[in-house]
């Protein structure tokens, strides 16, 4: 007699692959919530009050954990600086910062927002990437939640009259800096390996465009999925196109231009298997450069490669260098560009709350490109445009280089977009 | 001999694949109870190696048996602490799996501060990848040889294991029918608690070489619970056999499949390779319910299989 152990269940199966499906579905949809406005708004505030919540939505783990982690450094000077600001004044009133942490995930990011919100918080700084900015959008929009990322860049986000505001110059500059990057390295043929998210997108999308008005040749563009840990096919493709460019247009004509975040220490590694990608130049973004992911794991390949990657340049100024001190001070390690504009970011939310006298988010919304207009900070001038984005920002460009047996980032030049050139220091 | 980097990835993988669903299958078969947590046991693995390689600076292969044994430490403890009690207070399959989804998210935050903790001793803790520690036989790396000899061995120890056995019989005993077992004087909760811990032990091994070849984090079991759970279905889902043949259908079709489709259909279908679990999957479930136990090897392997 068989036992109902040994049977086969159908039924236990589609529980398993109920769950399953469930999981993944968690883990890459993008939801098309039904958004419902948070419980009850909070009541119109007629004098600030003692403590000013403000959210934080930043990556402390998952692909941007190292970015999320060295802008909560700058959030806490921030509160500490603003704070000693408001004891100048006379003010009894204390900011406070609530950090939350989105995994690097749209749908954590979204969970995190809602949790916040239900305790009343309506002004966020945050979060960093632009797929997590996109998938709480609506959301925000609907119950006039205040959002202000310091770093999602993906252009097709640059909208007017939302509640999303972001103090970074969005991909259209970035993408021009890119190609224009890569043309005066000499280079005109590339193979593009890219994230196929809002942010990797859209960047690839500005980038090939402007590279192709500057004459260059995007062969092909390889897109994967954000959620890959694993990255053979891929890589084995890129050897392939680039191979075959080489022996069509000569190795110092083609480089590889690589879109990615944390993936990019994988990406190299399995690229090491192949001698033809160890020989061309790669090109990186804001996505890789400064990341200490690729100097401590991947230092040598990067090395092998130069892996330029264009970053957000703060305006260099006595500001800037007080910031700079006082986070290398307190962490023991350097500013990223983005930290920079956090903090400068957490300034310009209180300036306007200071000046409304109210947490409103409406108000506050109002009033925060003028306040902008007129802050210089230490990441420089705040300008915003009619979206709400930082309207201009020039570029530095970074390379991993190795220097007393250790792999670095170092300076390699800088992108001005009001000229719309490229310096190379060496 | 030289092997091209693809095929060297996608044997690496099938091989990492196959050591992790094992388990799967095995606690499976044994206890009736899907674990979610399962891939999170080989997540440990992962920290073990870094552990031992880069704080203790000890050789890198000696965390192989110390992430077994401590895989078969958490993995016992998982089952005394909670899968027994609830066993035993006749919880059904749902909240079971709910349980294991539990300590699936506790395993994660715990990993989590573990993570932060080596921040703060200075050590990479996250994306850590430690090829450099790896070492090369005449540009063969050591994770291919290692992992291709564990996964023959193993085949080999768990063909004598269950069918030559003492101890053996009486696991499959207690499979095919745990009253008759009892009857027969076999402590059933013994061969229950040792496929738990046996499993974690096999997930945490995997895990342990995983940083080897791929970068890994703390979730890095969480996004590979498809795949194993495919590799486990494909393969029949209640056979150790097949799981392993599933595991070599699933890394391989991910990576070489994915990658020749690619050449007919275009690049595109790149960025959807991880759906292929999930696919076969279903594919599996509609068309061949029992799985590749079910067709390939039915009468061949009637008698390991059963």
């Amino acid at each position: 007699m068989k036992s109902k152990h040994s049977k086969y269940n159908f039924k236990q199966i589609f529980l398993i692959l109920t769950f399953l499906v469930l999981i993944l579905l968690a883990g890459c949809a993008k939801p098309e919530e039904k958004v419902k406005p948070v419980a009850a708004p909070a009541a119109e505030v007629k004098k600030i009050p003692k403590e000013i919540t403000i959210g934080v939505l930043l990556p402390l783990t998952g692909d941007l954990a190292a970015y999320g982690k060295n802008v909560r450094e700058a959030i806490l000077i921030a509160e500490e600086d603003i704070n000693d600001f408001l004891t100048k004044l006379g003010l009894d009133t204390r900011v406070k910062f609530l950090i939350e942490d989105t995994e690097t995930k749209p749908t954590t990011a979204l969970t995190k927002l809602q949790a916040l919100a239900a305790k009343g918080v309506k002004i966020y700084i945050g979060p960093m990437t632009s797929a997590e900015v996109r998938n709480i959008k609506t959301y925000a929009d609907v119950n006039k939640l205040l959002i202000i990322s310091p770093s999602s860049t993906a252009a097709d986000l640059a909208l007017k009259g939302d509640f999303i505001y972001r103090t970074v110059p969005d991909d259209t500059f970035q993408g021009k800096a890119i190609a224009k990057m890569v043309t005066d390295y000499g280079i005109k043929n590339v193979v593009v390996i890219h994230r196929g998210d809002a942010w990797g997108d859209g960047l690839y999308r500005e980038f090939s465009k402007r590279f192709k008005e500057l004459g260059g040749n995007v062969i092909e563009a390889i897109r994967y999925s954000p959620e890959a840990k694993e990255f053979s096919a891929e890589v084995k493709k890129l050897a392939d196109l680039i191979s075959d460019a080489v022996k069509k247009y000569g190795e110092d004509k083609v480089a590889v231009v690589a879109i990615s975040f944390g993936e990019i220490v994988t990406i190299l590694k399995q690229a090491s298997g192949y001698d033809i990608l160890m020989e061309v130049v790669w090109f990186g973004s804001d996505g890789t450069a400064k990341l200490d992911d690729v100097v401590k794991e991947a230092g040598k390949e990067a090395s092998e490669v130069k892996l330029y990657s264009t970053l957000f340049a703060p305006t260099e100024s006595l500001k800037y260098k007080e910031f700079y001190n006082k986070f290398k001070e307190k962490t023991k390690s350097e500013p990223h560009g983005y930290s920079v504009i956090a903090y400068d970011t957490a300034w310009i939310v209180v300036y306007s709350i200071l000046l409304t006298q109210s947490t409103d988010s409406e108000k506050i919304a109002k009033i925060l490109p003028e306040v902008a207009k007129s802050f210089f900070g230490a990441s420089g001038w705040m300008l915003l445009n009619e979206a709400g984005d930082r309207a201009a920002g020039d570029y530095d460009i970074w390379m991993v280089v190795e220097e007393e047996g250790k792999y670095i980032w170092k300076k390699a030049g800088y992108y001005s977009s009001t000229t719309d050139s490229v310096t190379f220091l060496s | 001999m030289v092997i091209e980097m693809i095929y060297k990835d996608a044997i690496i993988y099938s091989n990492l694949l196959a050591l992790a669903s094992i388990g799967l299958t095995l606690t499976y078969t044994v206890t009736k109870v899907p674990n979610f947590a399962h891939a999170s046991f080989l997540t440990i693995g992962c920290y073990v190696t870094l552990t031992i390689t880069v704080l203790l600076k000890l050789p890198t292969y000696i965390s192989l048996p110390i992430a077994f044994l401590f895989g078969t430490i958490i993995g016992a403890s998982v089952y005394v602490l909670v899968i027994k009690p609830l066993i035993k207070r006749g919880a059904d399959i749902v909240r079971l799996m709910i349980a294991t989804l539990a300590i699936d998210i506790i395993i994660f935050g715990i990993l989590n501060i573990y993570a932060d903790i080596l921040d703060r001793l200075g050590i990479f803790s996250r994306n850590f990848l430690l090829r450099d520690y790896d070492f090369k036989l005449s540009n063969i790396e050591g994770i291919f040889l290692v992992s291709s000899l564990l996964i023959i061995f193993l085949t080999l120890f768990l063909y004598i294991f269950l069918y030559k056995t003492k101890y053996g019989i009486a696991i499959r005993a207690s499979i095919e029918n745990p009253s008759l077992a009892r009857v027969m004087g076999i402590n059933v909760e013994n061969v229950y608690m040792f496929s738990w811990s046996f499993s974690a032990g096999l997930a945490s091994l995997s895990g342990s070489l995983f940083p080897l070849w791929f970068a890994a984090f703390p979730d890095t079991g969480i996004t590979l619970l498809p795949p194993i759970f495919a590799s486990s279905i494909v393969g029949g889902f209640t056979s150790i056999f097949g799981t392993i043949i599933g595991a070599y259908i699933i890394g391989l079709g991910e990576s070489l499949l994915i990658y020749y489709l690619s050449l007919v259909v275009g690049y595109w279908i790149l960025a959807y390779k991880q759906m292929f679990s999930v696919l076969m999957i279903f594919i599996t479930l509609l068309l061949f319910p029992r799985g590749i136990s079910g067709i390939l090897f039915e009468k061949v392997m009637k008698k390991w299989l059963k």
